[in-house]
Order: structure tokens, then C-alpha cells, then sequence
């Protein structure tokens, strides 16, 4: 009976071992893949992007726009709201047309950690840097003297631009960190986490298009206001 | 041959021990931090370690050979142990995991959290082999 108590305490020590064994293994296999798959790439030709395209076209029309003089304005807008509105849309232009969209004429792959740098620029740069700190005054703007000749009328449709590109990058933002965690690969975690890089870049760069458009917009209007006399 | 690699893996799995055990209780203490929550309570995730420790002590002071000699086991260590130290590893350098550098402290806490318990799995199993190959058995060397 001892003996056989004895062996099975044998048995039990190396099954134990061999379980934490396999165990292990399987779990190192499974991390060492995770890794692979959190550093996937995908290929990406801006060149066959039209957002990109209509990006760049919107940055040199902006700034042709904001390149008139406010001096020989031909409106009825007010000289230090035109000059104000002008400065103000040649600094978003400048933030549109930063170091990081630059540079996607180079890319040839985009990793996860590229479009998290282009949500940051996109973030920092265009929605809290241009959107917010410089246009926002737009939305609430009290034009009781007729002094910006009814764009403020458009106030809410600034508004309403402002308020879902925000919520759409606050979207992306809560989506990118769902790689983050580690899970059981499956070819549905594949899909819903790994290959959303990809999709996620698409929707930064229709966000980045749709503040291109409604800083395009505005510096129509300034330019329809003040005519087409340049510096 | 055998005998050289044994004693190879026996010398690694302290060293091993010793290294991950400090990096994960600098993950964990810092995660606790952050998080406020009491540090007394990451003891819970240090413990198992701090048993193993005691038992490989037990191991070496009273020099028992059905555990040190046993080539098996002190691989199923080192395993063990290497693959604490890569998910450490990830935590701490893998910036392709968008937390690594979103929440500000280079240290990505929601993929050690998920680790915790397979740690603690590998580390128990770990404990519970060690007691019972000190337990007698048929082994001539014991």
C-alpha cells in the first residue's frame, strides 16, 4: 500500500510539472504571437488616397484664401474681425499642414503606433489647437453690430462640424487602446483588433478632410469678403 | 552532459527567480500606486512567489536531491520564469501596445493585469510540484 501511495505520488509530481510545463510553453508560443500580431504594418499609397489628395488641395486653396489683404475689403465686415479671422485661418493652415501629414508622402506602411501619432497631430494640432482654441469663438460669437456681415449665422452648423469630429476622434482614440490587452487569438480578435489599424487610419483621415473643409469654408468666406486683391 | 545542464538550469532558476520577482513587484508597486490603492495589498501577488522562494531555500540548505538533481523540473523553472520575464518585458518596452505610452507611464498596466493570473497559475503549479517531488518516492537518489 505505501508503495503505491508512493508511486502515485511520483505520477503526481511529474503530471503536476508536466501541466505547469505545457502550460507555460503554450502561454510563451501565444505571447510571442500577440506580439507579432500587435506589430503588424499595413501598406498605404497616398497617392491613390483621395482624402489625402483633397487634404492637400483644400491646404494651398486655404492658403491662397487667407493670402488676401484685409485692407481693401469690399464687404461690410468689420476691418479687426476680418484681420483677426485671416490670422486666425493662416495659424490652422499652418496646423493642417504639419510635419506629420508631411511625411505620409513618404510612408510607404503605417504601423498602430503611426496612426496613434497622426490621431495625437490630428488631436493636438487641428482639433485642440485650431478648432477649439481658435475657431470655437465662431459658435457663441455676438455680432450685435454686423461686424462679421453673417457668417456667425452659420454658427451652429461650426458647432455642430466642431462637435462630431471631436466625438468621432474620441471614438478612434478608445478604439486604439484595445490592442493593449492580451487575449486568445482568434482569427475574430484578429479581425476586431488588429486589422482596425487600418480602418482607423481611413477615419482619421476622413476626420482630418472634414476640419480641411470647414477651415476651407472659412477662408472662403474671408476671401469672398474681402475680394481678390493680394498682399 | 545531463549533469552539466542540470546544474546550468539550477544556477539559472534562482537567477531568474530573483530578476523577475524584482521586476514584477516594481510593475505591481507601481500599478498600485497609480491606481491608490493600499500597497499591503499586492502581497496577494507577491506571496506565491515568496513561497517558491522559501521552498527552493529549503531545496538547497537541505540539499534535496529529488528536487535539485531533477533535470525536469528546473527546466519547468527556467520556462516558467522565462516567460514571466517576457510578459515583464512587454509591459515595460513594447510601445506597439498603444497603453505603453497613452497612459503617460511608459508601463503598460492593463496587459500586466491581464497576465496576473496565469503568473500565479504557473508559480502555484511550480510550488505544489516542488512539495510533492520532497514528498518520498521510489527514487534511488532520494
Amino acid at each position: 500500500m505505501k508503495q503505491i501511495l508512493k508511486e502515485y505520488v511520483k505520477i503526481f509530481s511529474y503530471a503536476i510539472t508536466g501541466i505547469v510545463f505545457v502550460f507555460a510553453s503554450f502561454y510563451l508560443i501565444m505571447n510571442i504571437y500577440h506580439m507579432e500580431e500587435v506589430s503588424t504594418t499595413f501598406s498605404i499609397n497616398v497617392e491613390e488616397d483621395s482624402n489625402y489628395e483633397e487634404i492637400k488641395n483644400k491646404i494651398e486653396t486655404i492658403e491662397k484664401y487667407t493670402s488676401v489683404s484685409v485692407n481693401d475689403r469690399t464687404g461690410k465686415a468689420d476691418k479687426e474681425f476680418l484681420a483677426d479671422l485671416k490670422s486666425k485661418l493662416t495659424y490652422c493652415n499652418t496646423a493642417l499642414n504639419n510635419e506629420t501629414f508631411q511625411e505620409l508622402a513618404n510612408k510607404k506602411t503605417m504601423s498602430i503606433k503611426d496612426v496613434y501619432n497622426l490621431k495625437n497631430v490630428l488631436s493636438t494640432n487641428v482639433i485642440n489647437g485650431c478648432l477649439i482654441e481658435q475657431l470655437h469663438y465662431l459658435t457663441y460669437y455676438d455680432d450685435k453690430e454686423g461686424s462679421s456681415d453673417g457668417l456667425t449665422n452659420y454658427s451652429e452648423y461650426i458647432k455642430l462640424n466642431i462637435d462630431t469630429i471631436s466625438s468621432k476622434l474620441n471614438y478612434i482614440d478608445k478604439d486604439l487602446l484595445n490592442n493593449s490587452s492580451y487575449y486568445y487569438n482568434s482569427s475574430n480578435a484578429t479581425v476586431s483588433v488588429m486589422n482596425k489599424p487600418q480602418d482607423m487610419y481611413e477615419d482619421l483621415m476622413t476626420t482630418y478632410n472634414q476640419s480641411a473643409s470647414l477651415i476651407e469654408m472659412l477662408a472662403k468666406w474671408l476671401y469672398e469678403e474681402v475680394g481678390v486683391t493680394h498682399d | 552532459m545531463i549533469k552539466m545542464i542540470n546544474g546550468l538550469l539550477y544556477g539559472l532558476k534562482y537567477l531568474l527567480l530573483i530578476i523577475s520577482f524584482a521586476l514584477g513587484s516594481y510593475i505591481v508597486l507601481y500599478m498600485y500606486q497609480r491606481l491608490d490603492k493600499p500597497l499591503l495589498d499586492s502581497i496577494f501577488i507577491a506571496l506565491p512567489f515568496l513561497i517558491l522562494f522559501l521552498l527552493f531555500a529549503i531545496n538547497m540548505l537541505c540539499n534535496q536531491k529529488r528536487v535539485t538533481s531533477n533535470l525536469f523540473y528546473n527546466l519547468t523553472c527556467c520556462l516558467v520564469f522565462a516567460v514571466i520575464l517576457f510578459i515583464e518585458y512587454r509591459t515595460l518596452f513594447d510601445t506597439n501596445m498603444i497603453a505603453n505610452s497613452k497612459l503617460g507611464y511608459n508601463i503598460n498596466f492593463n496587459y500586466f493585469a491581464d497576465n496576473i493570473n496565469a503568473i500565479k497559475v504557473m508559480i502555484i503549479g511550480l510550488i505544489v510540484g516542488n512539495v510533492l517531488f520532497m514528498l518520498p518516492n521510489d527514487d534511488k537518489k532520494a
